[in-house]
């Protein structure tokens, strides 16, 4: 039984995950852009991290480390997606490259305070979520399972509302805009669409980095439905909650020497690579298109 | 409408009390480089504000920018799609786009994607209408066609900018704004009527 709680956990992991890197992609019109890229997930496990020494300064149990993790994210989520902004924001001027190496920055700058914090707790003697570095799935409690159906619920219900307005945008920002469908709006509601994805999976399961990011391209691969982003963020999304799921089985299968491999080492190696050959394509393209 | 106070970078600053009315054409003036395409993000964003309900068509300065690597053809037909409008074979061949619709957006002129963009322009056909240099990158024939489609639009509120002097035969009397540049900073001058 719990076998087949643990493939279900890794394949909605997997949808939610797909789901956001499509968003972040198409919201900045970057390949790049990704939770993991775009420095959401560092800004996740900070959040754990800030949850952590909270509940360790009020002597409350690290048992309820993942709920007030992912409670404080609900709150910053709902703050957020209910914050207006009057004026439109410049879309056309957002800098995708210049954002995706802000946020490389800031996955390095919490990867260093998380380093730090670990230093100083452990030598304290209190207890570090070192675990949510790299994401595996367990059983989680009856509280954890009802936060995550109804973040999930959330999720799935802001994802669907807001198809249309992605769905335009994937097609031209203008177009988007022309059918009534304002630049802020879509921005808030991209943002709090991965935020809200992300925290779900690394408060729960800890840090798959670089999944979000590379899920898109390969449903983008796919022989059929090329360009489609309604199917991306559904048949696509599905396939890749699959393939995430057996990564997990694979791991729960085939151990080292009895321990197990975290699915987020593995998910975090293809991914920082995925990334890296990304990047080399990028500039050989540039570099072909400058010479032409 | 009244715009109260618009601010455009740091340079543009001025009151402006702006009044349309249903079927107006509004033509702002001025040389290259003062502001005109600013002050027209700044309306537009204004009439979203003031009139939310009405649908808006625009042609700007900016390339349609597809995230997917998709071509004319396969661009017109998701727009077709998820507008839920069908195709106007027509208006494609009389824009000479017929022979595109194999091409890659990335890789279409800058004429043939103005000629796109009006393509769009005519299937969106909004309330309102915000025209950044329509007839930039357009030969004498495709601006003959596109002036006749915009001389049609008698019922609309048409906001556009257009850098040449010389009356456009497409719209009878327009409202002009003419941007100045006066000490460094950027005014408009009171409307001309015709």
């Amino acid at each position: 039984m719990d076998e087949f709680y643990r493939f279900g956990f890794a394949f909605l992991s997997g949808v939610i995950l797909s789901i956001s890197g499509s968003c972040a992609q198409v919201s900045l019109k970057n390949e790049m852009a990704s939770p993991s890229t775009l420095g959401i997930d560092a800004i996740v496990v900070f959040i754990v991290i800030l949850a952590s020494l909270i509940l360790s300064v009020f002597g409350v149990s690290n048992f309820y480390l993942e709920i007030s993790a992912l409670i404080l994210c609900f709150i910053l989520c709902a703050l957020f997606f209910f914050t207006s902004f009057k004026r439109e924001l410049p879309i056309r001027q957002l800098k995708p490259s210049l954002l995706v190496l802000i946020g490389l920055g800031i996955n390095l700058l919490i990867g260093a305070v998380f380093a730090l914090i670990q230093f100083f707790v452990v030598a304290l003697n209190f207890t570090f979520p070192s675990q949510i570095w790299f994401g595996s799935f367990s059983s989680l409690s009856t509280l954890e399972t009802l936060l995550f159906v109804l973040g999930l619920l959330s999720f799935f219900f802001l994802v669907f509302k807001f198809k249309k307005s992605f769905v335009l945008h994937s097609l031209d920002h203008d177009l988007a805009q022309q059918q009534g469908f304002r630049h802020n709006d879509f921005i808030r509601h991209s943002i709090t669409i991965c935020f809200l994805g992300t925290a779900l999976v690394v408060t729960l399961f800890g840090v798959f980095s670089f999944l979000s990011l590379i899920f898109p391209l390969i449903i983008r691969l796919l022989p059929f439905k090329r360009g489609d982003f309604a199917f991306e963020i559904s048949g696509g999304a599905i396939l890749s909650g699959f393939l995430l799921a057996l990564i997990d089985l694979a791991c729960y299968h085939f151990t080292f020497y009895g321990v197990e491999l975290p699915a987020g080492v593995f998910a975090s190696v293809i991914g920082s690579c995925g990334l890296i050959l990304l990047l080399i394509k990028r500039y050989q393209i540039s570099f072909r298109t400058s010479y032409q | 409408m009244n715009l109260k106070r618009l601010a455009l970078g740091r340079h543009l600053k001025f009151q402006l009390s702006f009044n349309v009315k249903e079927g107006e054409k509004i033509w702002i003036q001025g040389v290259n480089g003062i502001g005109k395409s600013s002050l027209l993000e700044e309306l537009k964003t204004s009439f979203f504000e003031f009139f939310a309900s009405r649908t808006y068509s625009f042609v700007n300065q900016q390339r349609l920018n597809p995230f997917f690597d998709l071509t004319l053809g396969e661009f017109i037909e998701s727009v077709s799609k998820q507008l839920k409008v069908p195709t106007n074979q027509e208006l494609l061949s009389q824009l000479d786009l017929i022979s595109k619709l194999s091409h890659k957006m990335k890789e279409l002129s800058g004429g043939e994607n103005q000629l796109a963009k009006i393509y769009l322009m005519e299937l969106l056909n909004g309330d309102i209408y915000f025209l950044d240099e329509p007839f930039q990158q357009l030969d004498t024939h495709k601006r003959k066609i596109l002036e006749e489609i915009l001389a049609k639009k008698t019922q609309k509120i048409i906001l556009f900018t257009h850098h040449d002097n010389t009356l456009l035969s497409c719209f009878k009397t327009p409202t002009k704004y003419l941007l100045e540049k006066n000490k460094g900073l950027v005014t408009i001058k009171e409307k001309i009527n015709g």
